[in-house]
């Protein structure tokens, strides 16, 4: 849908300077300022598989290092494996070890056949084995001659033949780790009592170097401690044991030149650089040792500001669930601005185009529309940080110029946000009569139609952008708890103003038709 | 963009009584196992294969032309077997699809010339890009975008997928006018 309404042609202008669409955009009701996705922390909420939906608390899926193990990928393709059924002799040799040649027919899975019939005739008890195979690409567990399995998703982990070695490695950093924090925090702290305090968040950032739980880590230095992760006991400690140092290569072997032009030499049974990467323990280097991937888990974030440390937006913890517990989109508190229609653009003239502003707040509200000009003649000491703003903007961005019939006092107020079904067109013929005829040409409820000019600068310009500032109220959360006196005396409802960028397209793109409500 | 206007000669659709409107050049096999539950839009030349399977197409809903809209069937010992499709609410299909899914959620968009292979299971709120093959048996998670042939995850989908879904349908039924 994101396409169907071209919605990337018009962007706000987020808190940290970039422009980016709407309805990407989230909104905190505490700083009362617009967040990009770079303006909040993600914190995990849930992991589950993205393919059979399998929902682990977290510290069972770092345990199973975020893989499902029901699930596979394709090791070649990269597609999900399938589980195929098939019936194999009991009389064979060895179950698992079975080649294409000595098996039934491979059926589809699910038939529920307990007995077969051989070449003979004769019927022969046979059994159910299991093997994966990718729909995409046909590749299966048997193309790497791995055995069939008796019971379905039994596949075990590939050995990983390095992992002695990592975890020893694993042990002596988290050593050194803790040690060096142990040492700082002794210098920096001299009571008793903040040395304990201290001790639990010193064991807690020792398992999270990366800084994926800081959040938690945060709230739980707040909360004095309650939340703990399990981590190395400090007592158990020995004092110095470090790991075998790595010998390194002095000599390699320079590469023959005549590999490749031996007939032995077969390229296509190489892996690629991604089929390697993809299991990176074993990095095989020829297909027959690719080996199914088990699938990563996926993720529910909430998502928080990072400049006030509050929800802007927390998911329901049920993977399956679309809702949301907190759903503070940009979408939902700033009226949505889009192009309605554009003429055929002319260099000479003011070129009329219409732009519809959408309200999706439930209540009444009053929007101001500004000139980048207008904002910049303002001599306001508050102003100065979207003065500065506008000021950084791009000449190249901004190829032309967007003006609005009426010179002063362009308010016009919005009605509230309903759904189709229950109309009441008394609040809406209200407002109709109190627009002003040149701005606003068409009004259907939390929808308007705005008359807007657009100059284009100069005769080189490709592409039509312009930008203009909208001001409306929005009212926030107070963080202080305060006695409810009069009901319009909200602490935290302000005037704010965005810059909104708008790109009209190439400078030859055809006039947009006018929709019939227009005329 | 707002949506522009798409206008259609009133003979060639039929509007029943709960709002659907289906072009009479498309093809509905099996019309008793059809269900459309209201103000959904089934252009000109599609294919709806009722008489394999049951389907049940939710609330404001567009199919676009040329859409093929097969019930997905899987191979047993003794045959084949069809299986009932789902399609929930504000679901927007473009044109020339082949949508062989078992079932897809509400809120979804699925992509010009697309190819939804059969048994996949589309959750509620994702984009399927346009050209994408999806292979049999895929599940779609909510929230993303998918793309490419065979289909891969390409981004993360906004969280406003709901309201920008329900605000395409309702606006393209508005804007999907009889010529007066």
């Amino acid at each position: 849908m994101t396409t169907l309404l071209n919605v990337q042609r018009v962007k706000y202008q987020c808190s940290c300077g970039s422009f980016k669409s709407l309805c990407f955009l989230y909104f905190c009701r505490h700083c009362l300022k617009i967040k990009c996705k770079d303006c909040v922390t993600l914190e995990v909420d849930c992991r589950f598989c993205p393919s059979c939906y399998e929902h682990l608390q977290s510290h069972e899926a770092i345990t199973r290092k975020n893989r499902c193990q029901n699930c596979f990928s394709c090791p070649s393709c990269y597609h999900t494996l399938v589980t195929r059924a098939t019936n194999s002799l009991v009389a064979l040799p060895s179950n698992l070890n079975i080649t294409p040649e000595n098996m039934n027919v491979g059926v589809d899975a699910d038939d529920s056949l307990s007995n077969s019939t051989n070449t003979s005739g004769l019927q022969t008890p046979s059994k159910k084995v299991y093997y994966l195979a990718c729909s995409v690409c046909r590749w299966s567990t048997r193309d790497i001659h791995l055995a069939d399995q008796p019971t379905i998703n039994s596949w075990k982990a590939q050995d990983n033949i390095h992992e002695g070695r990592f975890n020893e490695l694993l042990q002596h950093y988290k050593q050194i780790a803790t040690r060096e924090k142990q040492e700082r925090d002794r210098k920096r702290y001299s009571t008793v009592k903040l040395r304990n305090t201290i001790a639990t968040s010193t064991t807690r950032s020792s398992s999270d170097k990366y800084g994926v739980l800081t959040p938690l880590t945060r709230r739980g230095i707040r909360t004095g401690g309650i939340l703990k992760t399990p981590s190395l006991n400090e007592n158990l400690i020995p004092a110095n044991s470090s790991p075998k140092p790595s010998d390194p290569i002095e000599i390699i072997e320079p590469l023959d030149e005549n590999l490749f032009l031996s007939d032995s030499f077969d390229f296509n049974k190489l892996t690629t650089i991604t089929q390697r990467l993809n299991s990176v323990e074993s990095q095989p280097l020829t297909i027959d040792h690719l080996y199914p991937l088990a699938k990563n888990f996926t993720s529910k974030q909430s998502k928080r500001c990072k400049e006030c440390d509050h929800n802007v937006l927390k998911p329901e913890p049920s993977p399956k669930l679309i809702k949301f517990k907190l759903h503070q989109m940009a979408l939902f508190f700033i009226p949505e601005v889009r192009i309605w229609h554009h003429p055929a653009w002319s260099f000479d003239d003011n070129n009329p185009c219409i732009i519809s502003v959408i309200n999706q707040v439930d209540e009444k509200t009053l929007i101001k529309l500004y000139t980048l000009d207008e904002i910049r003649q303002e001599n306001d000491e508050n102003n100065s940080e979207l003065i500065e703003r506008i000021g950084q903007l791009d000449e190249n961005t901004l190829t032309s110029i967007l003006t609005f019939p009426i010179e002063k006092e362009r308010s016009v107020q919005l009605h509230p946000h309903v759904e189709p079904n229950d109309v009441d067109t008394k609040i809406n013929d209200e407002l109709r009569q109190n627009d002003p005829k040149d701005l606003v040409i068409h009004r259907k409820f939390a929808k308007l139609a705005i008359r807007c000019f657009v100059k284009i600068k100069n005769s080189d310009v490709k592409r039509v952008q312009a930008a203009f500032v909208i001001e409306h109220r929005v009212v926030g959360i107070s963080s202080i708890v305060s006695t409810p006196t009069t009901a319009n005396s909200n602490p935290n409802a302000k005037n704010i103003r965005h810059i909104i960028l708008i790109d009209f397209g190439s400078i030859d793109e055809p006039a947009l038709p006018l929709h019939s409500a227009l005329v | 963009m707002e949506l522009p206007e798409i206008f259609y000669k009133k003979s060639d659709f039929i509007e029943t009584t709960s709002g659907n409107k289906v072009c009479r050049r498309s093809i509905m096999c099996g019309s008793q196992n059809i269900v459309l539950q209201g103000k959904t839009i089934v252009m000109a030349d599609c294919i709806v294969r009722g008489d394999l399977a049951a389907v049940k197409i939710g609330k404001n809903c567009v199919i676009g032309e040329k859409c093929v809209i097969r019930p997905p069937f899987k191979k047993f010992a003794k045959g084949v077997a069809f299986f009932p499709m789902q399609i929930g609410d504000h679901v927007f299909i473009e044109d020339e699809c082949v949508i062989n899914a078992a079932s897809i959620g509400s809120y979804v968009h699925i992509g010009k010339n697309s190819v939804i292979g059969r048994r996949c299971i589309i959750m509620d709120c994702s984009y399927i890009l346009p050209n994408t093959v999806i292979p049999p048996e895929t599940v779609i998670p909510s929230y993303t975008v998918y793309g490419g042939s065979p289909a891969a995850f390409a981004e993360d989908f906004p969280e406003t997928a709901k309201e920008l879904m329900v605000d395409v349908t309702q606006s393209f039924y508005q804007n999907f006018r009889p010529i007066v």
